[in-house]
């Protein structure tokens, strides 16, 4: 499969993919009837790269998200992490190699934005350890990176839904994994802080070497930030590849099923998607 | 005082690490120093008052005489000996104890479920303690407490019991969802509950004794019971204070929690089998007392956040204390009537819960 | 905010009076019916519960739920017109045969079945004498007595509305002398023993308000519960341990007290009563029933007083 053969290409040049999913298919029960909800999906992460997750509402997006982290079990194919199956892996091994920032995280009001972030440290600490100073220098990074920082002090409880979603991800960044995991990291926050958190995304991959799978609703900002998308229709993958390619007017139409307009950025040439007056 | 609420003062930012982990920390020692000072006094205070007027000096003559090789018992009556070393301090002891073990278990209870109303008897402890002891009382065995006695034994069993079964019914594959816990908790307590008014109507002698264990009490605490009690409740409390961190991060929800590598169901069903277990042991010997389990972590975490790290053993010093002091009290105020402990402990826990909650505003 | 606060403070004290209030004294007390001077039947008075109730003519068949009530009813001839008892009464064995009904939680039906026409109950759980009475059957509640006088009165107020009023009469007066008899065997200038009397091993104990009290008092004995002003006290185990009791009655034998049980209980063994052996039991049914058995009773209690 082409799939494979450009992976262990790039692994060769970079190493084992952080992440591997090999296809897989995940079902539901629902009742008496199996609903397949993930069909024969394969994809890729390296390091340094930022994969997007695209596709329309109940795509299998996230019920993918849950197999890769643990939570549901494949029923064909295979999940590897860091070239571990994931089934194998215990769960600070599998904390140890990917960091996830889920949509609508339940968080406690009563604790500062510090302490929350200093339990990403948890899959590096032992069980009667607490944290050092290593672990609050890497929180304070973190924080700092997401602008996050002067919040530190002030209780969950007290935070805007988007200073929480910071919070977050720089917990999932003071996880300190090569892999990270986010599903849809920029719901709460407004175009400014968008970008930003993209961005840091994009800078961090860069500068560390970390790999990130992002599940992103907004197709712009997928093409702006991310490397590769694949894009998801029923649980199948209906396109894949550089963002030129995947997000052509043709294929999204198809997968959406309504009037897109896709044109470059000014700046970046990279693909703009704007929903098209209603006519189909 | 607290930390929490406050915006980060310039130097933080600045601030080492260590600088940092202190003022997260608060003073925990200092904290624990004060509140083991306060249940000293209480306890010291607890053992100078009762029905037999005894002067502090003899109290503590008769105390450091159990030391090995002092004896300054010279003038003190035997009497007086027996009443301070064989009913009084046990009593304070037990009800330190129990106080301790209701409160730890009700903390961890509330971490479990992230529920800020749970209490050690959500899932079934209190109901099925009374219906064990009502079986016993019912069946008309004998129950006499100077030594092996039924009615304790058969609390435990059916506190115990009563746990395993919700969560039996509870179980799904190898989850136990906390929602389904809890409603099982709940419809469980109450067919207990049916069981044990049934078994009462049936033979309305015996309502009196039954009432006792339900509504709980320390008038007939032995050194017995407390070493009946202390197996479970020391090892379970370890446990408890050992997972404080893991606590921590299951306050975010079991996904999360999961992500960060903790083995959540393990986890779930270890913290609550041993606050469970040490809540059935409390319970056991001193009938179903209220609102210990649920007021003291709450008035912990007002004042000091909620760092399970530090909330468990602040909780454990002021459960015992509070408890000391509430038993002081039912024995006291109106003698030589004997108040249900239970009642002394809403009327005084729950004024002082409203007054911090409207402290504290805004963190809930 | 602030009111909140006080309102909650103050409805949580106001419920808390209440209850105490309401724990003591629900009904008037024992010897609280009145008749209407002179006449037989019909007969009108007003019970422990305050309700005025009518008698139209002598009851034939009589619903009593409380073991007490069966044995005089029994004893002052009335006996052939009881037609169910409640389930605790085992006396006399003439009345074995007879349905058993639960006096603490009474089935509306399973008493109308009887087709009574007057029923005597001590305890209402809410709404049983409307539910009877709504039936068209007179109830009359007859509280606990709380004297001995108390339990003279109950005795005759059976009597009135069973329509023996005489053989009610010549019960009193049999019983008041035998205690009389028993009380005059007291020696002169003996000194008032200090007792106490468990009703169970929680340390439930009976004072004022309680007939069983008032025996004590009667016998001249000095009961360690009198203090608390409750009929039905817990009493505080130290508390007990410093009265230093010359004598103890153990109303829960059944329970497996006994005179080790007791003198193992820590402390205890200090206690006068312990150690010269004055632990006795006597049968809670017979201590507990204001009933014509009573002054076996006392006599007996009397002799352990004064051995």
């Amino acid at each position: 499969m082409a799939l494979e053969a450009a992976t262990a290409a790039r692994s060769d040049r970079e190493g084992v993919a952080l992440l591997l999913v090999d296809g897989v298919s995940v079902e539901y029960r629902r009742g008496s009837r199996a609903i397949e909800a993930v069909k024969d999906v394969s994809l890729s992460v390296a390091a340094g790269e930022v994969l997007g997750l695209i596709g329309p509402n109940g795509s299998g997006k996230t019920t993918l998200i849950r197999a890769i982290t643990g939570g549901l079990k494949p029923s064909a194919g295979r999940i590897e992490l860091g070239g571990e199956e994931v089934n194998r892996l215990s769960q600070s091994e599998r904390a140890r190699r990917v960091a996830v920032v889920p949509q609508n995280a339940v968080l406690p009001d009563a604790f500062s934005a510090l302490e929350v972030v200093l339990m990403g440290r948890t899959p590096h600490l032992r069980f009667l350890q607490d944290e050092a100073s290593h672990d609050v220098e890497a929180a304070r990074q973190a924080m700092e990176q997401t602008s996050t920082w002067d919040l530190a002090l002030r209780a969950m409880g007290e935070l805007s839904g988007g200073e929480r979603q910071r919070v977050v991800l720089a917990r999932a960044l003071a996880q300190d994994t090569p892999l990270l995991l986010l599903d849809e990291p920029t719901a709460h926050l407004d175009i400014g802080h968008q970008g930003a958190t993209l961005g840091l995304v994009r800078r961090i991959c860069a500068t560390e070497g970390k790999g990130v799978l992002a599940v992103v609703h907004d197709l712009t900002l997928a093409a702006q930030y991310c490397d590769r998308l694949v894009l998801l229709k029923d649980g199948e993958v209906a396109a894949e590849g550089d963002c030129e390619s995947t997000l052509r007017q043709d294929v999204l139409e198809r997968v959406y099923g309504a009037r897109v307009s896709v044109f470059a950025h000014p700046e970046t040439r990279r693909p703009v998607v704007a929903p098209s007056p209603d006519g189909a | 005082m607290k930390l929490i609420g406050r915006a980060a003062t310039p130097p933080l930012t600045a601030a080492e690490a260590p600088d940092v982990l202190r003022s997260l920390r608060g003073r925990l020692w200092p904290r624990m120093l004060g509140g083991l000072a306060a249940l000293a006094l209480i306890s010291t205070i607890s053992l100078a008052m009762g029905a037999a007027e005894i002067p502090i000096e003899d109290i503590v003559r008769i105390l450091l005489s159990h030391l090995p090789g002092v004896d300054m018992t010279a003038d003190v009556p035997a009497a007086w000996q027996t009443i301070v070393w064989d009913v009084r301090l046990p009593r304070v002891l037990l009800a330190g104890v129990v106080g301790a073990s209701l409160a730890m278990s009700g903390a961890t209870y509330q971490g479990v479920f992230r529920n800020p109303l749970a209490d050690p008897y959500l899932i079934g402890v209190a109901t099925g303690a009374a219906l064990g002891a009502t079986i016993v009382v019912v069946s008309g065995a004998p129950a006499s407490w100077n030594g092996v006695s039924l009615l304790p034994m058969a609390a435990f069993v059916g506190a115990i019991t009563s746990v395993v079964l919700v969560y039996g019914v509870a179980r799904v594959g190898n989850t136990v969802p906390v929602t389904t816990l809890i409603l099982a908790g709940v419809a469980l307590s109450s067919l207990a509950t049916a069981i044990t008014w049934f078994l009462m109507l049936q033979d309305t002698s015996n309502t009196l004794t039954v009432f006792s264990v339900v509504l709980g009490g320390f008038n007939t605490a032995t050194w017995t019971k407390i070493a009946w009690v202390l197996p479970y409740a020391v090892p379970a409390g370890v446990i408890m204070l050992l997972y404080g961190r893991t606590l921590n991060v299951l306050s975010l929800d079991e996904d999360q929690a999961r992500h960060l590598g903790v083995d959540v169901e393990r986890t779930k069903i270890l913290l609550l089998g041993a606050a469970s277990l040490a809540a059935a042991a409390a319970v056991s010997a001193a009938g179903t007392i209220a609102f210990v389990g649920l007021i003291v972590p709450h008035a912990v975490r007002l004042m000091w956040g909620p760092d399970n790290r530090q909330l468990l053993p602040m909780t454990i010093i002021l459960g015992a204390a509070f408890l000391i002091g509430a038993d002081l009290i039912a024995r006291t105020v109106d003698e030589p009537q004997e108040i249900p402990v239970g009642i002394i402990t809403a009327f005084c826990g729950v004024p002082f819960f409203l007054y911090l909650l409207r402290r504290a505003r805004g963190a809930y | 905010m602030k009111f909140r606060l006080i309102a909650l403070s103050l409805l949580a004290a106001l419920v808390f009076v209440v209850g105490v209030a309401c724990s003591d004294d629900d009904y008037d007390g024992g010897g609280g019916a009145t008749t209407t001077p002179g006449s037989a039947f019909p007969l009108t008075f007003t019970d422990d519960a305050g309700n005025e109730v009518t008698l139209d003519a002598e009851p034939e068949r009589i619903v009593a739920l409380q073991p007490s009530f069966v044995e005089v009813l029994f004893e002052i001839g009335a006996g052939e017109t009881v037609v169910a008892v409640d389930q605790n009464t085992d006396y006399p064995p003439e009345a074995d045969g007879l349905t058993k009904l639960s006096g603490f939680d009474p089935s509306v039906e399973a008493i109308v079945a009887e087709d009574p026409d007057l029923v005597l109950i001590q305890y209402d759980p809410g709404t049983l004498t409307d539910a009877l009475e709504s039936s068209g059957i007179p109830v009359v509640l007859l509280a606990s007595p709380e004297t001995l006088d108390g339990v003279y009165d109950q005795i005759e107020t059976i009597g009135q509305i069973s329509g023996q009023p005489d053989e009610a009469a010549a019960l009193v007066s049999e019983m008041s002398e035998e205690i009389a008899d028993v009380v005059a065997t007291i020696p002169e200038g003996a000194e008032a023993p200090t007792v106490f009397h468990e009703v169970d091993n929680t340390l439930y104990s009976v004072g004022p308000g309680s007939f069983i009290h008032d025996i004590y008092v009667v016998l001249g004995a000095d009961n360690i519960a009198e203090a608390t002003g409750e009929a039905y006290p817990q009493l505080n185990n130290e508390a007990v341990i410093a009265a230093n009791p010359a004598v103890i009655i153990l109303a829960d034998e059944e329970f497996g007290e006994t005179v080790e049980t007791v003198g193992a209980r820590p402390g205890w063994s200090a206690i006068a009563a312990v150690q010269s052996g004055r632990v006795h039991g006597v049968d809670p049914d017979l201590i507990s029933r204001p009933g014509p058995r009573l002054p076996e009773t006392v006599q007996q209690i009397k002799e352990y007083l004064y051995p």
